[in-house]
């Protein structure tokens, strides 16, 4: 069983140096992370077939923390300070590389859901933006103003 | 480029496989702005070398059609945006 201990009430379990030390050295640690293996999965082999998955992986990481004091402690003032983070990792296949007796070839993998989305995006804009140009309102206003005439 | 801003090519460690040498390449991009604690990492597969048992060496490289058709995607829209926008000033 783990043994817990309890935290005096007011009094402060780090301090803003360390709080930024602790910050600097997750970023640092987080940064390390630019390595190939990020983008390299483990090689699987099966029989005499050898795969290799490759994935892009973008990672985003923040911090903040912040600190106040407000008037003197004998007047009942005091101090605080809070910090936080947070982050977000985003990976997607790229291709595949297989390594068989016949030889080397990397199959690429297409994401189809991200460019069906995209794809239903940018169709959705570019007929918005024909249909502007086509606006039986604009062309009315032009009649009114004797553009056509 | 700024000390804040790294671009970077490593390589995997020699994979041998039926007496071929395989070695893989990938970019790491990351960006860490002094005094903002922010950090971004970016890596993405470039591209294999393979070494024959006979020495001959090939460089297959790693492509992202994904990206590729998005970026297709990207430069269509802005196109259209493009034409559309000098075609309503040329109405006006």
């Amino acid at each position: 069983m783990s043994e817990q201990k309890a935290v005096e009430p007011g009094k402060e379990t780090i301090t803003g140096e360390e709080a930024v030390d602790l910050i600097q050295n997750t970023l640092d640690t987080f940064l390390s992370t630019a390595n190939v293996y990020a983008a390299y999965g483990e090689p699987i082999e099966k029989e005499d077939t050898l795969i290799i998955p490759s994935a892009e992986v973008f990672s985003v990481m923040g911090f903040g923390v912040g600190m106040g004091y407000g008037g003197n402690e004998e007047e009942g003032g005091g101090s605080g300070s809070g910090g936080g983070g947070g982050g977000r990792a985003f990976s997607r296949p790229v291709a595949v590389i297989v390594a068989s007796p016949e030889g080397v070839r990397v199959d690429p993998v297409v994401d189809v859901t991200k460019v069906a989305l995209a794809a239903l995006t940018a169709g959705a804009f570019m007929t918005g933006m024909f249909l502007r140009l086509l606006s039986p309102k604009k062309a009315l206003k032009d009649m009114q103003e004797g553009k056509f005439d | 480029m700024p000390d804040f801003i790294r671009l970077e090519t490593h390589s995997t460690r020699q994979i041998k496989h039926q007496g071929r040498n395989l070695v893989a390449f990938a970019q790491s991009f990351s960006l860490q702005i002094p005094g903002l604690p922010i950090g971004l990492v970016w890596n993405r597969p470039v591209s294999l070398l393979v070494v024959d048992s006979d020495g001959q060496e090939q460089i297959l490289p790693i492509k992202d059609p994904t990206r590729l058709i998005m970026l297709g995607l990207a430069c269509g829209t802005l196109l259209t945006w493009l034409i559309t926008r000098i075609l309503f000033v040329r109405r006006q």
